[in-house]
């Protein structure tokens, strides 16, 4: 099946497939807070509501309170916080603030919204 | 040949709608095109359609001939005139006025 003559059949069989792809990817989120301030358990709510809803069954989400892990894992630079970030699927997206507007939080986690 | 320079349609109605969707890469944004773009063929052409998508990162010669400047582009090589849209599509007026879908589905009564 697969044929690496770069010619335009392939490359539209390609999108029909990332398209079908698309809706069924699993989705590794990290959400990084600092402590429970009231930004931090919107953010987390927000999120919570945002992967029920869109991405039901096929995510992951891990919450990290900052102040309580005292060494982040190695390579992940964390400026402001609350910070989401997208592990998979490529490519990699950090979103900063309190995840309250949701249209923007969709838009940066590449997700498509549900029309119905 | 009928050489009418009018927009109307002539009266086949098994016309086929040849699309090419011009895209850099398999990116969120060409995928939202690609993806609007079938579901308007779906609904307004009804099986008189092809889409052919072409990835100019891989073949960026193919550039040439449909004069592209901007990604997505998308061209309406047939019915002529080409006609011509550049953007992801989302706008669903606006790209079935760009491609004249309701002038034809209304010449063909």
């Amino acid at each position: 099946m697969a044929n690496n003559t770069p010619d335009s059949e392939d490359t539209t069989e390609r999108f029909e497939r990332a398209l079908a792809n698309q809706n069924t990817q699993k989705y590794i989120l990290k959400l990084y807070v600092t402590g429970h301030t009231s930004r931090s358990l919107q953010a987390i709510a927000s999120i919570q509501a945002i992967c029920k809803e869109h991405l039901l069954g096929r995510y992951q989400l891990q919450v990290i309170d900052i102040y309580q892990q005292l060494q982040l894992a190695e390579g992940e630079q964390i400026i402001a916080a609350p910070t989401l970030i997208k592990q998979l699927p490529l490519p990699l997206r950090k979103l900063v603030g309190d995840m309250s507007n949701v249209e923007k939080v969709l838009l940066g986690l590449d997700i498509r919204k549900i029309t119905p | 040949m009928n050489e009418n320079k009018d927009e109307i349609v002539d009266s086949s109605r098994e016309e086929k709608w040849e699309l090419r969707l011009y895209v850099a890469g398999q990116t969120p944004k060409s995928l939202t095109a690609f993806a609007n773009l079938k579901k308007i063929c779906e609904e307004y052409l009804e099986g008189h359609y092809s889409i052919q998508v072409i990835d100019l990162l891989e073949n960026p010669q193919l550039a040439e001939g449909d004069q592209i400047v901007a990604i997505p582009t998308l061209v309406r090589s047939l019915p002529e005139p080409i006609k011509k849209i550049i953007g992801d599509l989302s706008n669903t007026e606006r790209t079935l006025v760009g491609l004249q879908i309701r002038q034809h589905l209304q010449a063909k009564g």
